[in-house]
């Protein structure tokens, strides 16, 4: 009996069978694959053709399951107004919120780097056709909102002035419908990454108030489409994990924790995606990264895939990215 | 009875940071002024030990950073009341630069870092984000007895080594202790690059932080 091929064995985990091995994808995004292929971050993160191409190059070098087109958290933000300063060599951040007297939805095809997420994805679907499923970012509209009203500002409003988070939070959440339908006609899989609305910033109630209802408009639209989607949360997430699944993200992706005790959380059927970490993964041995992707493998269930705890390090090196990718491949489940 | 009613005042100062009231604690800090307790005591025993207490309270998960950012505020309006009025500005217990590294604009922890540094006692030169290398070593040149340096995120941590480098170079080390954190940041990792002190959270960093300046000899 030959393989499966890559997308037939995510939908078989989407389904809720057992695929013939674990899906793996250590989370390599812009910055690693940039590094890897010998381009600069700013090359990946601002022109298409080269962000697919060393998307697609790491892909075939690593020989993972998933495809994730994601440059940074400040697309969004940046694509509505905000001041971002996209260093030669490293990852784009934050300068200054949106200065504008009324804040509006981008046009995904027109506004920021926006179209450049989209071609890329547009670029890999074309290469990758139904080989392998492609996951294309976006934020959640919890932390577009905190980039858009500042993010200090915007915790504090949770407690004094809830119904301007709102405000913030609608708008964000209008932009990103917009954007998730854009990244599905593209032929991308919408995976939300929400690192604000994160258990080490705010609480389980903030959270179940402020973040999960937004995300579950977002992911019910996703549903609507046709297409499924996946959640990611940074930092701590064990209390968060009942509101991550209610949202009715298709795959949970967790941060460094217990994946026994998330698996505890959120029941058997769930798909969980992690959590080899980030800092092993920089820091550590292939030995060591054989031996954490076993405890994930072996804590996490049937319904996981294997992946790390957040984004791969851009100078991660590729012998611990490659022993992530292969324990998967002598992963024997008993 | 005084001593009694003195107390008393500063414990509903601790109180009113710690319930994020700032209007209540600047009245409370009036208050303190005109019944001629001492300033540097309300501050201390009162808006700081408020803070404090928020500390620990985070560190304990049973509060989070909203609340935070808001008792700090409430401290800080305290704080600007009762500081012109402590004599000779009140002993500082040392000078601490905090700074989060180039590349990188994640500031809510060194900012709560900030809040718990002063609370303690010390005089913090809040070098901001996104500080350039020089920066770092212009604070410690100025009399920065600890270093702070914090970086969020994975690509930006490796300058946490360079800033230690930078230091060695103007030969500022050993009379300069730096102090790491941030969420990506390990105790390994800190002892790689080189730092004197490594802190997980912000209750943490004000005990590193003691210790490091009782280690400072210039």
């Amino acid at each position: 009996m030959g393989e499966q091929d890559r997308s037939r064995r995510f939908a078989a985990l989407m389904r809720g069978e057992k695929p013939d091995r674990p899906v793996v994808f250590p989370m390599v995004v812009a910055n690693h694959a940039a590094r890897l292929e010998g381009f600069s971050i700013s090359e990946a993160v601002t022109q298409a053709d080269t962000l697919a191409r060393v998307l697609y190059s790491a892909y075939r070098f690593y020989g993972y399951d998933l495809v994730m087109v994601f440059t940074d958290t400040m697309v969004e933000a940046e694509a509505m107004g905000a001041q971002v300063l996209i260093p030669d060599d490293d990852d784009p951040f934050l300068l200054e919120p949106p200065r504008v007297s009324k804040l509006e939805p981008a046009d995904p095809e027109k506004d920021g780097r926006i179209p450049v997420v989209l071609e890329a994805t547009r670029r890999l679907k074309a290469l990758l056709e139904d080989e392998t499923p492609i996951l294309t970012s976006l934020k959640g509209p919890f932390s577009l909102a905190s980039f858009l009203r500042g993010i200090n500002g915007f915790l504090e409003d949770l407690l004094t002035n809830p119904r301007r988070a709102r405000e913030f939070l609608r708008i964000a959440t209008d932009n990103q419908l917009a954007y998730a339908e854009a990244i599905v006609k593209a032929g991308g899989i919408p995976f939300i990454g929400d690192p604000v609305a994160s258990g080490s910033l705010i609480s389980p109630e903030m959270f179940r108030e402020f973040a999960q209802p937004y995300l579950a408009q977002l992911i019910r639209s996703v549903h609507e489409s046709g297409a499924k989607a996946g959640l990611h949360i940074c930092g701590e997430t064990k209390r968060l994990l009942a509101g991550m699944a209610a949202t009715g993200a298709d795959f949970l992706s967790v941060d460094e924790m217990d994946l026994a005790l998330a698996r505890q959380e959120v029941g058997d059927k769930t798909v969980l995606m992690g959590n080899v970490s980030t800092n092993l993964l920089l820091e550590g041995t292939p030995e060591q990264i054989a031996a954490a992707a076993k405890e994930c493998l072996e804590r996490g269930g049937q319904s996981l895939i294997l992946s790390s705890s957040c984004d791969v390090p851009a100078d991660a090196p590729k012998e611990n990215v490659q022993a992530l990718v292969k324990a998967s491949r002598e992963w024997e489940a008993t | 009875m005084k001593g009694m009613s003195t107390k008393a005042l500063f414990d509903q100062l601790a109180e009113a940071v710690m319930t994020m009231k700032p209007e209540l604690v600047v009245e409370l800090a009036r208050k303190v002024l005109e019944q001629g307790l001492s300033p540097q005591d309300a501050m201390t025993q009162g808006l700081a030990a408020g803070m404090r207490r928020m500390g620990e309270k985070y560190a304990a998960k049973e509060c989070f950073v909203p609340e935070v950012l808001l008792a700090s505020k409430a401290m800080y309006a305290g704080f600007d009341i009762l500081k012109e009025h402590v004599a000779g500005g009140g002993h500082s217990r040392g000078k601490v630069a905090l700074g989060v590294v180039q590349g990188d604009i994640h500031d809510i922890g060194k900012n709560i870092v900030k809040v718990m540094v002063q609370a303690a006692g010390f005089e913090v030169v809040d070098l901001g984000r996104n500080v350039p290398l020089p920066e770092f070593v212009r604070a410690a040149e100025n009399g920065a007895a600890v270093v702070g340096i914090s970086s969020l995120m994975t690509t930006t941590m490796p300058r946490m080594g360079k800033v230690v480098e930078a230091l060695d170079k103007a030969g500022l080390r050993p009379g300069v202790k730096v102090i790491v954190g941030g969420a990506p940041v390990t105790e390994r990792f800190a002892q790689n690059i080189g730092a004197d002190g490594f802190a997980p959270d912000a209750h943490a960093a004000v005990l590193e932080i003691e210790r490091l300046v009782g280690q400072v000899s210039r």
